[in-house]
């Protein structure tokens, strides 16, 4: 036990330089106080207690933590590989399966580094929401890019230009040029509010938006899924983020909430008359779902994000409490639609891999073209929602503006020929 | 379970283990034996005490010997005010709860801080 409480004295001596200068004295003071402590278990109990405190005050329980979290992302992130490179994960879409996960890998590794010195991308904010988000969100798309190789291992008609471009072969130059675009599409969000602060950050989020549509439609739909849900989970992670812990707490848990709801009635058993999607399930309900999850986490979320933003009398916290709602309804949606591919996935393979090679195949199929329907639309409506419901704190009455005093004493002066009272020329 | 006074029954402990000699300086281990608190909980709390104010703090003068200096507690004015404060509350919420409790205190006692019947206000009135 003597050579346990030395280890622990000595530990606690070295780990005191953690600790910033201004409250190293109480670490000291832990070890001071040993000596009167009995010796043995209740020595190595009080000196145990100190290097604990030292790990509070050093901040290192949270970035234990996260270190954790990236170590666990990086470990399913050399499992998802192992499996693509692997010969159980042969056929056609290889290629493809392979691109989008070695794209998901540089985005998560490298965008916070390319961006380093914009701050919008990273490091990550030090709520434990923001750390808990990022790592969530890096792993549920991580999961997602397996998930799709596995379904796409076997005949997909239904999913053909969902989740291919539509020649559907591999091609270096397509990607190549894709790459090239959605690269050229980031580097126009981290340079447009610098160069043209005047532009809101409203239409260059509505302009990001209209790229990646266009460029999901025409050259490599999943590449740039990723990268605008990496991006979005990024900048609203970050540590010069304007969005607060609240509302991204708020937003991830009702959108996971709901999604899981979403995952859960969802049961293609249920759905006539063969298994799998058809016309008849209760997809168009489920997307209604999907809707009401999307307000309603833009509406919470953002209202109680928008409180801990400020005052709304200040200009500043204004337009804080704009950017809550803004965020709040694309970070709602994502969290809706991403459990419906990680929860479902099982079944989508199960009937891929069951299904007749001649009858129902498209209904055998269309689950994957469900779920990109909504992990696409699904933040473009949170935008949407997002965007009316900031505007709406901007739109509401203002204090009347105390007209200035008439100067004292002046005489009053002929009126020219023409005036501009009230903003309007009239003519005298 | 953080009191009324917004501090938590830990510090409480903390708090009324100091106000018992107000004026004597206090060290670590001295106040761990007397809360019960382990190292890793009774530190903490004297730093957020310090930190706001209610506990000043210093290392001994001179220098001991066969031991290291220790570091010594005691609250400040402002703390020792409001550490009775809050003490006072705590012991009136815990009151309450034991009348609110099956089998406590009879009804009326203890929560309900009304205030006193003003002699002869029964018979005013037209």
């Amino acid at each position: 036990m003597d050579a346990v409480t030395r280890a622990l004295d000595g530990l606690l001596g070295r780990c005191a330089a953690l600790v910033p200068p201004a409250r190293r004295g109480w670490a000291e003071a832990v070890r001071a106080e040993a000596g009167e402590v009995p010796a043995g278990a209740a020595r190595a109990g009080w000196l145990a207690g100190g290097l604990w405190l030292v790990a509070r005050e050093a901040g290192m329980v949270r970035r234990i933590a996260y270190g954790l979290g990236i170590v666990a992302v990086a470990a399913i992130a050399a499992l998802v590989m192992r499996y693509l490179w692997s010969a159980a994960h042969a056929g056609r879409f290889a290629g493809w399966d392979k691109a989008r996960v070695v794209w998901l890998v540089a985005l998560l590794a490298g965008l916070p580094w390319v961006a380093r010195a914009r701050g919008v991308f990273g490091p990550p904010g030090r709520s434990v929401a923001a750390r808990t988000v990022r790592v969530g969100g890096a792993t549920a798309l991580l999961v997602l890019v397996l998930d799709l190789a596995r379904v796409e291992h076997f005949p997909e008609p239904a999913m053909f230009g969902v989740l291919n471009p539509p020649a559907g072969a591999w091609s270096w130059p397509r990607e190549a040029v894709a790459l090239t675009l959605i690269g050229a599409c980031l580097a126009a969000v981290l340079t447009v509010p610098v160069r043209w602060p005047k532009v809101r950050p409203v239409l260059v989020a509505w302009g990001a938006a209209a790229a990646a549509l266009a460029l999901y439609f025409t050259l490599a739909p999943v590449q740039v899924l990723l990268t605008v849900y990496v991006a979005g989970i990024f900048a609203a992670t970050a540590q010069r983020s304007p969005v607060v812990p609240a509302t991204l707490a708020m937003s991830a848990g009702i959108g996971l909430a709901g999604g899981l709801l979403i995952a859960v009635l969802w049961d293609p058993l249920r759905s006539p008359p063969a298994p799998g999607l058809t016309p008849r399930t209760d997809v168009p309900l489920l997307f209604m779902l999907l809707v009401g999850v999307i307000v309603a986490g833009t509406g919470v979320a953002g209202a109680v994000g928008a409180r801990r933003a400020g005052d709304k009398s200040d200009p500043l916290a204004r337009k804080a409490r704009g950017w809550q709602y803004l965020a709040a309804g694309p970070l709602t949606a994502a969290a809706a639609a991403l459990p419906l591919p990680l929860v479902r996935a099982s079944h989508a393979v199960h009937f891929a891999a069951t299904c007749p090679p001649t009858g129902h195949l498209g209904h055998c199929t269309a689950a994957p073209a469900v779920w990109m329907f909504f992990l696409v639309i699904g933040p473009v409506l949170g935008l949407g929602f997002g965007t009316f419901a900031a505007f709406i704190p901007e739109a509401a009455p203002q204090p009347p503006r105390q007209p200035p005093p008439d100067p004292p004493d002046e005489p009053d002066r002929p009126r020219p020929d023409g005036s501009l009272s009230a903003g309007v020329f009239v003519k005298i | 379970m953080p009191g009324g006074s917004g501090f938590s029954a830990q510090t409480l402990l903390v708090l009324a283990a100091l106000c018992a000699e107000p004026a004597d300086w206090r060290h670590g281990y001295d106040l761990a034996r007397q809360t019960g608190l382990k190292s890793g909980t009774l530190y903490p709390i004297l730093i957020r005490l310090a930190d706001r104010g209610l506990v000043e703090a210093q290392w001994e003068e001179g220098r001991p010997s066969g031991r290291p200096p220790r570091h010594l507690y005691r609250l400040s004015s402002g703390g020792l005010a409001a550490a009775r404060a809050a003490l006072e509350d705590a012991a009136v919420q815990a009151a309450a709860r034991a009348a609110a409790a099956p089998g406590g205190a009879a009804p009326g006692a203890g929560r309900r801080r009304s205030a006193p019947r003003r002699p002869g206000l029964a018979g005013e009135g037209p």
